[in-house]
């Protein structure tokens, strides 16, 4: 029963983490000023705040199995968010889309074609 | 006790939702939308979590399983979309 | 190029199992310095964004591919495209405040990957200078398919 009990206020704890980042991530959307750091600022929510809400629904409904599905379910989510958040910045560069004035390095300019955008 | 803090934490989470929602609406290009989107996708699997748990669901963790192995789909097409086709 | 004692002599599991470790560490650091930075109003943010190109180690796909995504999952570095024939990791970092700082960090989780991945480490060395990379007919933006 005491076990019981602190493991659901661990899940609470962990599953209000996790809402933070991505309450955090919607601020960071209107606050940053171009795509790149935008995809930034989701990447946060899309490791830690989804992996922080499985951990935290997994410590409030506890089995084995659901153990392994939590921990197969994360390492899902980590590696196919990167594989999205890559085609959407590439996309957004191949499109057009210039960093903004804050940017103080750009290398991959030199690769432009001129005719490009 | 806790399903009243499921149902405050399902409010904030709607919060959420809502910001990346007005900036996939104004957002000027299609990348901005994309990665709206994607923080929207994000939200959705926690509140299919908070749901499951505040109901019960039995499958709960198989339907988070699917929703991540298949999440990137649209963020991919949206990428895809956005370039035309090109690569 | 940073040396590391005794990472390349312990037991090759046992060099997964750190490598995991310092990964979560760094995860969890970058993730509270983007959240810190996104908080701070506009004035006085912290960042310092740029796009490097850094000299990659990597020979296979397989490591390519990691070591993209793990520059990407890590908040704050998202890495734009890569290219293969040039041995080119193109790299946005969020608080990059010189060059040397963005691809010090970026070739320092590769060695550590490398390590990890293959048995015996084999060679890690990279081109000092960054080769110019002339745009193509063919393939626009680099030669990733």
């Amino acid at each position: 029963m005491e076990l019981d009990n602190i493991m659901q206020i661990a899940g609470l704890v962990a599953i209000f983490i996790g809402i933070a980042t991505i309450v955090v991530a919607g601020i960071g959307l209107f606050n940053l000023p171009d795509l790149y750091l935008r995809a930034s600022a989701v990447g946060t929510s899309a490791g830690l705040g989804v992996a922080s809400i499985v951990v935290g629904a997994l410590l409030m409904d506890f089995s084995w199995l659901n153990l392994l599905k939590a921990l197969l379910a994360i390492v899902a989510q980590m590696l196919t968010s990167a594989v999205g958040s890559m085609a959407i910045a590439r996309s957004g560069y191949l499109n057009g889309a210039l960093p903004a004035a804050v940017t103080h390095t750009d290398d991959l300019m030199k690769t432009r074609r001129d005719n490009f955008s | 006790m806790s399903d009243i803090v499921l149902e405050t934490a399902l409010i904030l989470l709607g919060v959420g939702m809502l910001l990346a929602a007005i900036r996939a609406y104004i957002g000027p290009s299609i990348n901005d939308r994309a990665v709206a989107s994607d923080l929207i996708f994000f939200a959705f699997i926690g509140f299919i979590a908070l749901i499951g748990l505040r109901t019960n669901i039995e499958a709960l963790f198989d339907i988070i399983l699917i929703a991540t192995l298949l999440g990137f789909m649209a963020a991919l097409s949206m990428a895809r979309l956005g370039t035309g086709g090109r690569r | 190029m940073p040396n590391h004692k005794n990472s390349s002599t312990a037991l090759w599991p046992w060099r997964i199992i750190t490598f995991l470790f310092w990964y979560a560490k760094e995860f969890l650091v970058a993730n509270a310095q983007v959240t810190a930075d996104i908080l701070r109003p506009r004035r006085r943010m912290k960042m310092n964004p740029a796009i490097i190109a850094v000299p990659a180690a990597s020979e296979s796909s397989a490591e390519w591919t990691l070591i993209s995504c793990l520059i990407t999952l890590t908040p704050g570095t998202l890495t734009l495209t890569i290219s293969r024939k040039h041995r080119i990791l193109y790299v946005h970092g969020m608080f990059a405040d010189s060059r040397e700082s963005l691809v010090a960090e970026v070739q320092e989780m590769e060695n550590r990957m490398l390590r990890a991945m293959r048995r015996s480490p084999g060679d890690l060395s990279r081109p000092v200078q960054v080769p110019v990379v002339a745009p193509e007919d063919k393939s626009p933006g680099g030669d990733q398919q």
